[in-house]
């Protein structure tokens, strides 16, 4: 059978199983091996699986994704956040919208020692969410920005995605944290520019919080140390070379677990839960990420990449408009389908029209990072939401929807600045890699 | 017939929990205190570990393979459920049969060629350069992954979607307001 026939068949097949419910990874694994089996035959199959998952499952690369994936639990379980936010309250607070934007500072702060975007709104929502009622606040304002705010752990590093993204694309993972950092702060201070522009117009949607005095607010910055210290040693240590992705993750968990060890903000059930959660999701990225490899060696045998590079470049269509297109196809994905999936399942087809196209693969791993950041909040998915919804189940589901789509347009508005600028990203990794 | 096959699965979790167990709260921390002790020592007493990248891969290998199995008895594999979760009666039945096979279909060819390997690589006597493992061993890991989930599967593909709790899902508790 031809090639192309058999690799749209495949797709075909791939995208039936997917439909019906078939988890991803076994979807694209299946497919993956049957193409590969039909095309090269049994025994090459048979090695492709085997090479594809004895030699992820020990990739020193990998071992970040546990260990970062373990450094977020720790956080969360160890309620750190919680020195975070009494101290960006006290600075933000007095702002028009101050306490909405002090949660939106508060998930940035969380999202630089963690790379869970739901564990930032459940970490953060029931310490805002009661200030907020008692200041009189818009719920659709409020609850909209603890949401949105939560996505900004997944770019501020460390972040998970992005291990994942570099594992599968063989991008450096360090480069990727680095690009990571500007972008989530302008991010966070589009968000927050955003809460205090409508409180400005609107002033009843966000009254000002208490106020405090100057000895208070810089007290309330030592606490901030110990989250800070970890942020900086884990990044810094990347920036300057001292020790790699990897290496860094070791020295994020053993600082969270030293910190919050010291402070008695641990007990043995926590840190088990903690460690049995990492292992748990670190196995079912790893089964996704098999099964992405899978699928793209199937891709490769067939030809069909190369065949959509050809015809993407003979269409002769600008490359932003192949962008944008993109843009849309990872909306539309993002609302029927899992980060996870949507990442791993679209990255064999895009990531070589990327390339081809002659865009930056550490600042498409920043497009795709708040790609994914978006599809966590639009429905009919959004399980930051649904994570929201949990913890104030007063707020009707719609309202919390309606309340993130301005946070929906603005993440929308800085993907347009990120291909504008794509120095945002990229700055930083030049400065620190190749200067 | 039942009986026996309750008891087999029941022994069966136990081996994916104990796998699981082992991986998250032995693998882990094993592999979070060699790699900040290798930091420490490279950078304080210019003496890092030979043996600390091989160690960790060994570790690597034990965390996913070893969580493999109870990811996949708790069904903790991710999946689109918009049109899954709509399914009732024989739609379902059907939707879950594909879903085992799709799964056998993986489990079983990654077990029959790493058993094909084992032999091998037992013959060659290959053993790893600073810690001396038998590389044999270390598949041994696959295999019983391999296996483990092929009974999942199969238990799938027979009598269903089992209903159990995992208690470390953080992030689904959370979603369904849980914690």
């Amino acid at each position: 059978m031809d090639p192309t026939t058999v690799a749209i068949l495949g797709i075909v097949l791939m995208l039936g199983l997917i439909a019906l419910g078939v988890p991803i990874a076994f979807s694209m694994a299946v497919t993956g091996i049957a193409g590969y089996w039909i095309l090269v035959g049994w025994k090459p199959a048979l090695t492709q699986i085997y090479i594809n998952a004895v030699d992820k499952g020990s990739d020193i690369v990998f071992i970040a994704l546990p260990l970062f994936i373990l450094m977020g639990q720790l956080v969360y379980h160890s309620k750190l956040a919680v020195d975070l936010y009494d101290c960006v309250q006290k600075w933000f607070g007095r702002m028009p919208g101050g306490l909405a934007i002090t949660s939106v500072a508060g998930c940035a702060g969380f999202g630089a020692v963690t790379g869970s975007s739901v564990a930032a709104v459940a970490t953060i929502a029931p310490m805002s969410m009661p200030e907020m009622r008692r200041h009189n606040y818009d719920m659709q304002l409020a609850t909209g920005a603890i949401a949105s705010a939560g996505t900004l752990a997944m770019l501020i590093p460390p972040s998970v995605i992005l291990v994942a993204y570099g594992i599968w694309t063989e991008t450096s993972i360090g480069h990727l944290f680095i690009a990571g950092v500007i972008p989530g702060l302008v991010l966070a201070a589009m968000f927050g520019l955003y809460i205090w522009g409508r409180c400005i117009i609107s002033p009843e949607m966000g009254p000002v919080g208490d106020q405090y005095t100057w000895g208070e607010k810089f007290a309330s910055l030592i606490k901030l140390l110990p989250i800070f210290t970890i942020f900086f040693v884990v990044l810094g240590g990347i920036y300057v070379g001292a020790f790699t992705p990897t290496e860094a993750s070791g020295i994020g968990v053993t600082g969270v677990f030293v910190t919050a060890l010291l402070m008695g903000r641990f007990t043995w059930q926590s840190a088990k839960q903690a460690l049995m959660d990492a292992a748990r999701t670190s196995a079912m990225i790893f089964a996704i990420i098999v099964g992405g490899h899978m699928i793209g060696a199937f891709l490769n045998v067939t030809g069909v990449t190369d065949g959509l590079i050809t015809w993407i470049a003979e269409l002769g269509v600008n490359r932003y408009v192949v962008l944008a297109i993109f843009v849309g196809m990872y909306l539309v994905l993002g609302a029927i389908l899992d980060v996870w999936a949507m990442l791993i399942l679209t990255l064999p087809f895009v990531f070589p029209v990327i390339l081809a196209l002659g865009f930056d693969p550490v600042w498409f791993g920043v497009f795709i990072v708040v790609m994914v950041e978006i599809a966590l909040i639009t429905p009919p998915i959004g399980i930051n939401v649904y994570v929201m919804h949990n913890l104030a189940p007063d707020i009707p589901l719609v309202t919390i929807f309606k309340g993130v789509f301005p946070f929906v347009i603005v993440a929308l508005l800085f993907v347009v600045l990120l291909t504008a600028f794509p120095q945002m990203a990229l700055f930083l990794v030049q400065l620190a890699f190749y200067s | 017939m039942f009986a026996f096959i309750s008891r087999l699965i029941a022994g069966i979790d136990k081996g994916a929990d104990a796998l699981h167990w082992l991986s998250a709260v032995i693998c882990i921390p094993a592999m979070t205190a060699v790699i900040t002790v290798d930091v420490v020592m490279r950078y304080i007493f210019n003496a890092p570990f030979d043996w600390s990248i091989e160690f960790n891969e060994a570790a690597l290998l034990l965390i996913l393979f070893g969580s493999l199995p109870y990811t996949t008895k708790v069904n903790g594999h991710i999946r689109m459920e918009l049109i899954y979760r709509n399914f009732r009666g024989t739609a379902l039945r059907l939707a879950n049969a594909l879903w085992a096979m799709a799964g056998l279909f993986f489990s079983i060819l990654l077990g029959v060629r790493t058993v094909s390997e084992i032999p091998f690589l037992i013959k060659i006597n290959k053993y790893t350069e600073f810690l001396g493992i038998p590389v044999w061993a270390l598949r041994c890991i696959v295999l019983v992954s391999a296996v483990l989930m092929t009974v999942y599967f199969l238990h799938l593909l027979f009598f269903g979607v089992r209903k159990i709790e995992d208690e470390s899902d953080l992030e689904g508790h959370l979603a369904e307001g849980k914690n």
